[in-house]
């Protein structure tokens, strides 16, 4: 079991006697260590939110230099496709020029 | 002659330089599953700190201890961007793959050849027949075609190649923040939803002769309640897509590097997308 799932289930189990206890005194006991767990978890979480940033700028900054590469590949494909379409114009007045001889 | 070198570009193209049936597939498969995953991040780590900040500033108004200065937690403004322009760089690179594995020049070509062809059958007095003209429009179309499509391969495989890593890597870090118990933005939600329904309870207990202030802390609790459930769900879902992504883009390397036919999880990766917007859907109204 992770951390992160051990601490769910320690404040899963203190919110369950939380609802369940029937005295306000005794909900605020209670309360005390379920305020343990969840601001554990809040402490946690900030820590790895902020450490796991630095990764997504980095991915972020890898993709997007993928996607240029993607934007240049098609913009090679139309260059290709555009001279073979000019080579076609080329043939194209060719044949004419053919058909014209006698 | 013509026919001939007709019968031997068509050779070439058959003979495998441009992409398989299988490759295109597992390509236009998964790059459409990387647009859905990159615009559903997007919208939910959007939400997720939208729904943070009013489940805190109710919990404030119950008097619990959420904190008037921490209102978003751990949803700063610049870490949800951060994650957010990561998800759009994903969409775009799906968006992308699409557009490269699309055939649109190819298509262009093939109407440019028709015109051509259609050009010199106008010509009066012309010395080649109507099967040399058709030849001739194919020969040009076959070398044009073979030579892009040669390229589009050439080119997907070293981006595809070249980015597993980073795809992976994004893919990790998004079920690292869709996990519920994973000690990162989704359990920072079930986290703010659990302290906003023991703080609801509490304000339950103590104002049971208000019918105002017990108005107000049930609907609080109602609010944690869905939350909780939709971290549940949502993450659950959300996870096995990722997954599936994961496993989608090595079946796609796979592909393009060894012609392999086998897209297992490629093809269950739509299943999973449906699911995880059956999700979203259910949850959409509460």
């Amino acid at each position: 079991m992770t951390l992160g799932e051990q601490l769910t289930e320690t404040s899963d189990a203190l919110l369950e006697l939380i609802l369940a206890a029937e005295d306000i005194e005794q909900k605020e006991k209670l309360r005390e260590q379920f305020d343990v767990i969840t601001e554990s978890i809040e402490k946690l979480v900030k820590e790895n939110v902020k450490k796991n940033s630095k990764e997504y700028i980095a991915v972020t900054h890898n993709l997007n230099a993928a996607n240029q590469s993607i934007k240049e590949a098609i913009d090679d494909l139309d260059k290709i496709a555009a001279t073979i379409m000019q080579v076609a114009k080329v043939v194209e007045m060719l044949g004419k020029m053919a058909a014209a001889m006698p | 002659m013509i026919k001939k070198i007709t019968v031997l570009t068509l050779s070439l193209i058959i003979s495998g330089c441009g992409l398989s049936v299988t490759q295109r597939e597992a390509a236009t498969r998964f790059a459409s599953a990387s647009t859905s995953v990159g615009d559903f991040s997007a919208k939910e780590f959007a939400a997720m700190r939208d729904v943070t900040i009013q489940m805190n500033t109710k919990d404030i108004a119950l008097g619990g201890k959420a904190k008037i200065n921490d209102l978003d937690g751990a949803f700063d403004v610049d870490d949800v961007a951060i994650r957010i322009n990561a998800a759009i760089a994903l969409s775009a690179y799906g968006d992308l793959l699409l557009a490269l594995v699309d055939d649109r020049q190819s298509r262009d070509l093939r109407n440019a050849t028709m015109q051509f062809e259609d050009s010199l059958r106008g010509v009066s007095g012309r010395t080649l027949s109507d099967a040399d003209l058709d030849n001739l429009g194919a020969l040009v179309y076959n070398i044009g075609g073979f030579f892009l499509e040669q390229q589009r391969a050439k080119a997907l495989k070293q981006i595809v190649l070249r980015s597993k890593t980073d795809v992976d890597h994004l893919c990790d870090l998004l079920i690292q923040d869709f996990n519920p118990t994973g000690l990162n933005l989704l359990h920072a939600v079930d986290n703010t939803s659990k302290r906003l329904k023991v703080d609801a309870d509490m304000a339950l207990a103590a104002h049971k002769d208000n019918p105002k202030s017990k108005l107000f802390a049930i609907q609080a609790y109602r609010l944690a309640d869905s939350q909780r459930t939709r971290v549940k769900k949502t993450g659950a879902q959300a996870i096995a897509v990722l997954t599936a992504l994961k496993s989608a883009n090595a079946e796609l390397v796979n592909a393009l590097e060894n012609n392999s036919e086998f897209l297992v999880d490629t093809r269950l990766l739509g299943v999973k997308m449906k699911n995880l917007g059956l999700a979203l859907k259910v949850f959409s109204g509460s």
